[in-house]
């Protein structure tokens, strides 16, 4: 069930009315119910996956926490993060592994392998089982295991961040499920408010984006890189709105039932360095990675050589984990390098007064954001394109940005003379509108000046959200395509 | 414990309540409803005043093969009905753009035209006297497209003198079709028509009796295409004052940019898109489509099938109040296309289509014969190529003045 759609638009106005009209004590089942029936509603045997991981970790949490002997806590532990992590390669590397075990084979003369089996990745797997760690982990490192059964299987499968997070820690939130909740004006106009906004996000921007972003990546070696540069803009916003559009619906879902889930997203793109990018992008991930694989690694213990080792090991695996691609996996270790090349050059600004003054300048910050942003950009390429060579293709032609390089032959573009659809013509205009929305929150949310709008102002804004959604939302009745085939 | 509802408090509701009046999402949700009401009054006839709300079934997001048919139609400074409506779906479609292609030795756009020369001198050519006709023929057209299309022209321009309808069993049968609703000619012509008498028996799922309903219930949510059209036409006009871009209408882009648009939008189709080109060489392409027409025979459904005659009922009942008569010309298919359908199907289309033909005195001519269309007048299984629609208005020419029944439709005056 995708937020956009309409069996959402019926769906949760279902449970919230449910939610509300019970009893205290029903509410947590009442919610377990709706997060079982809505991850059914993709392809219900999955329900079997979730559920016995649920019984697994909430048994092994009590394992734990019960062994006396450190030895034995830790085989408990391993057993658990090992079955989790299995269970992921399982469903989303195996074709992965296989695919690098034949090119291995291929290459030293060998034959292909094949998965004797069809695997489908069920949706939320990623999600459920880093909360799955995190929770044995934690139990581990000596906090209270979750007694309540229904409200530990809530944590795991609570439908608004059931299939793409944010990433939940339960010491935050299961108190909010054992406290009673309570409806409050403040929450229902914040939940509504945020659902709007995710929803105009992606259906307004992300989705027409994505239709751009698209028609560039799928045959760069048409463009020059004028173009290429303007496609990897398009799509740093198109993933931005799309996955801050859904975490924005997946909050206010929440909201809706009294429950605050973490943000995911504080404007990255205003970030003026890679490690402040990392803490305003997929924040909730970030801190996860940070928590549970680059602090157990030696985190910034041990030499600094020893801590860029763990940030490009963490990072490189915070890329495969976002996709069981080679792909995936270089913008990690790009992503990784950079954090390292940050943490590297971070004392030269501290030793030389000169440049940390220029760095701090108004003007210094503006650079060093819009250099962040580039290099991000460049990141984005390899984690949109569908291979690395592709990938490689667009960065050739982005970097030979020079009138001397190839007879300036990147600096023509061939966009402008596109008109069809109409998102080509207006992306000269939607781009520069994006980036002024996104500096224009940022000196609005510093001026604290959300606070202080009037109420009318907010309906106003409110308003003008419900009739994006009403008429841009696409239609969801089945079509005759006559001509599809 | 303690629980919401095991002591209700009369002041912490009526404190609840007075906290909800200061919600700014109820406050909005009240304005939308405001809105839509003013709308609502403001499209009425006595109250149109505004030009922003003068909705019209040209102003509409995406260009469509039914939006330049009906874009032509309605917008012809002939006011007068054609002597010959032409009905029938893309197998009719590709006749008429080929054979004029043949015919004239001109290119012919498919967005432009509707009206067959060939067929139109070949009937004044027998009749000795003008003949006119305008063509309802679209890739796609169901019987039910069909049907919507003939009683909206009754309404426009009022009877032509006959109606010739090409008919194959798909028309009928079609495993793709999800609802009569879902095809583009029906969702077009809902915007332009009144089809309340339809509505719901045209929608079978849940979602789509759902979104129509919303589209009753809210005004703008009923007008989204509208306020599209209005949205796109403000982007055109401010992107052409920004920026140097001129006639956004006209479609330029890469081929697979094109195709990227096509499997989004398949509807959409610009003024300059397709061309029908007379052949250059001596034989044409034929092209093998027989896994397509597996796919839309697949699974018989005799439901959908009697559905789609009670449409043709309706057109033939509805032809017979206004006095035009109705030609059904069965069209043209390869043996290999009959070879793949369902056991029984042919038989059972031709036999229920005849049937009720004779019940509302239709004449229904049979031009599915391997001898008159052998395999060099097609272009796939079931469409004809430009000499093959050429070949195809000549035999239909001839077949309707050698048949006496036909030739007294043909000659009678209005």
């Amino acid at each position: 069930m995708l937020f956009n759609s309409l069996n959402y638009a019926l769906f949760l106005p279902i449970v919230f009315a449910l939610f509300w009209l019970s009893r205290d004590k029903w509410r947590v089942w009442i919610l377990l119910l709706a997060s079982y029936i809505f991850y059914m509603s993709w392809k219900p045997v999955f329900i079997l996956l979730i559920l016995g991981l649920t019984i697994a970790n909430y048994y092994l949490g009590f394992a734990i926490h019960k062994s006396q002997e450190p030895g034995r806590k830790k085989t408990w532990l391993t057993v658990a993060i090992t079955g989790n992590l299995l269970s992921l390669a399982f469903f989303k590397y195996a074709y992965f592994f296989n695919d690098c075990l034949s090119s291995l084979l291929k290459a030293t003369g060998g034959a292909a392998t094949h998965l004797p089996f069809d695997i489908i990745l069920p949706l939320g797997i990623s999600f459920f089982v880093f909360e799955f760690i995190h929770y044995v982990v934690d139990v581990y490192r000596g906090h209270e295991p979750i007694k309540s059964f229904p409200a530990f299987a809530l944590f795991a499968s609570f439908f608004p961040t059931q299939i793409a997070g944010p990433i939940k820690r339960f010491q935050d939130f299961i108190p909010q499920f054992l406290a009673p909740a309570k409806l409050t004006v403040a929450s229902f106009d914040s939940g509504l408010s945020l659902i709007l906004l995710g929803l105009c996000k992606k259906v307004l921007i992300a989705d027409n984006l994505s239709f751009f972003v698209q028609g560039g990546f799928s045959k760069p070696e048409l463009f020059s890189g004028l173009d290429l540069w303007l496609f990897a803009y398009a799509f740093a916003f198109q993933i931005y709105f799309d996955f801050s559009g859904y975490t924005d619906v997946a909050r206010g879902s929440a909201m809706l039932f009294g429950y605050k889930v973490p943000i995911n997203f504080n404007l990255p793109y205003m970030a003026s360095n890679i490690s402040e990018f990392w803490h305003r992008w997929h924040i909730s991930l970030s801190t996860w990675l940070r928590d549970y694989l680059f602090i157990p690694l030696g985190g910034s213990r041990g030499s600094k050589w020893l801590n860029y080792r763990n940030l490009i090991i963490t990072m490189t695996l915070g890329g495969l984990w976002h996709g069981a691609a080679l792909h995936f996996l270089v913008w990690g270790l790009f992503h990784g390098l950079l954090l390292a090349a940050h943490k590297l050059l971070q004392p030269l600004k501290e030793t030389l007064p000169a440049l940390k003054k220029a760095i701090d300048s108004p003007a210094g910050r503006v650079t060093s954001t819009l250099l962040t942003f580039h290099m991000v950009c460049i990141g984005w390429v390899f984690f949109r394109a569908e291979t690395n060579s592709l990938a490689l293709t667009m960065l050739a032609r982005m970097l030979s940005l020079s009138p001397v390089i190839d007879g300036g032959k990147q600096l023509a573009m061939l966009l402008p003379t596109i008109n069809y659809p109409l998102i080509y013509p207006t992306i000269f205009l939607i781009l520069p509108l994006l980036a002024a929305g996104h500096i224009a929150c940022y000196f609005i949310g510093k001026a604290g000046l959300v606070a202080k709008t009037p109420q009318l102002a907010r309906a106003a804004f409110v308003l003008s959200m419900i009739l994006a959604v009403v008429i841009f939302s696409p239609d969801k009745s089945p079509r005759f395509i006559y001509f599809q085939f | 414990m303690h629980t919401s509802l095991d002591k209700p408090k009369v002041e912490e509701c009526l404190s609840r309540r007075e906290n909800f009046r200061k919600s700014y999402v109820l406050l909005a949700l009240a304005f939308y409803i405001l809105l839509d009401g003013i709308f609502r009054l403001s499209s009425l006839p006595q109250f149109h005043n505004f030009d922003f709300l003068k909705f019209s079934p040209l102003k509409v997001p995406h260009r469509s093969w039914v939006y330049w048919n009906e874009r032509e139609f309605l917008t012809s400074p002939d006011k007068n009905p054609p002597d010959t409506a032409l009905l029938g779906s893309s197998l009719m479609m590709a006749a008429l753009h080929g054979g004029d292609a043949v015919y004239l030795e001109q290119p012919q756009n498919v967005a432009f035209h509707h009206k067959s020369r060939l067929l139109a001198d070949l009937l004044t050519a027998a009749a000795g006297k003008p003949e006119s006709n305008f063509a309802f023929a679209l890739g796609g057209e169901m019987v039910s497209d069909a049907c919507i299309l003939f009683e909206h022209m009754l309404k426009e321009k009022g009877a032509p003198q006959r109606v010739i309808y090409g008919i194959a069993p798909r028309d009928f049968m079609d495993s793709a079709l999800p609802s009569v609703a879902s095809t583009e000619i029906y969702r077009y012509m809902s915007h332009v028509s009144d089809l309340s008498d339809l509505e719901m028996k045209a929608r079978t799922s849940p979602s789509e009796k759902i979104e129509y309903w919303l589209g009753k219930l809210s005004f703008i949510a009923g007008h989204k295409e509208d306020f599209i059209y209005i949205q796109q036409r403000w982007a055109k006009a401010l992107t052409e004052k920004l920026l140097p871009y001129k006639d956004l209408d006209m479609v330029k882009t890469p081929l697979h940019i094109r195709r990227q648009a096509f499997s989004e939008l398949p509807e959409d189709s610009g003024a300059n898109e397709v061309l029908t080109c007379p052949p250059r060489v001596a034989q044409e392409a034929y092209e093998d489509n027989l896994a397509e027409y597996r796919y839309r025979y697949r699974k018989i459904n005799w439901k959908q099938f009697d559905d789609q005659l009670s449409y043709l009922e309706r057109l033939l009942s509805r032809a017979r109040q206004a006095g035009v008569s109705v030609i059904l010309v069965n069209m043209p298919l390869t043996s290999d296309n009959l070879a793949i359908m369902p056991e029984n199907f042919y038989k059972r289309y031709l036999e229920k289509v005849t049937t009720l033909a004779e019940r509302y005195q239709a004449k229904v001519l049979d031009l599915n014969n391997a001898q008159l269309f052998p395999r060099c007048y097609f272009a796939d299984s079931v469409h004809l190529n430009m000499r093959g629609g050429k070949h195809f208005f000549e035999v239909l020419a001839d077949r309707l003045f050698s048949d006496p029944q036909t030739k007294a439709i043909m000659i009678k005056r209005p």
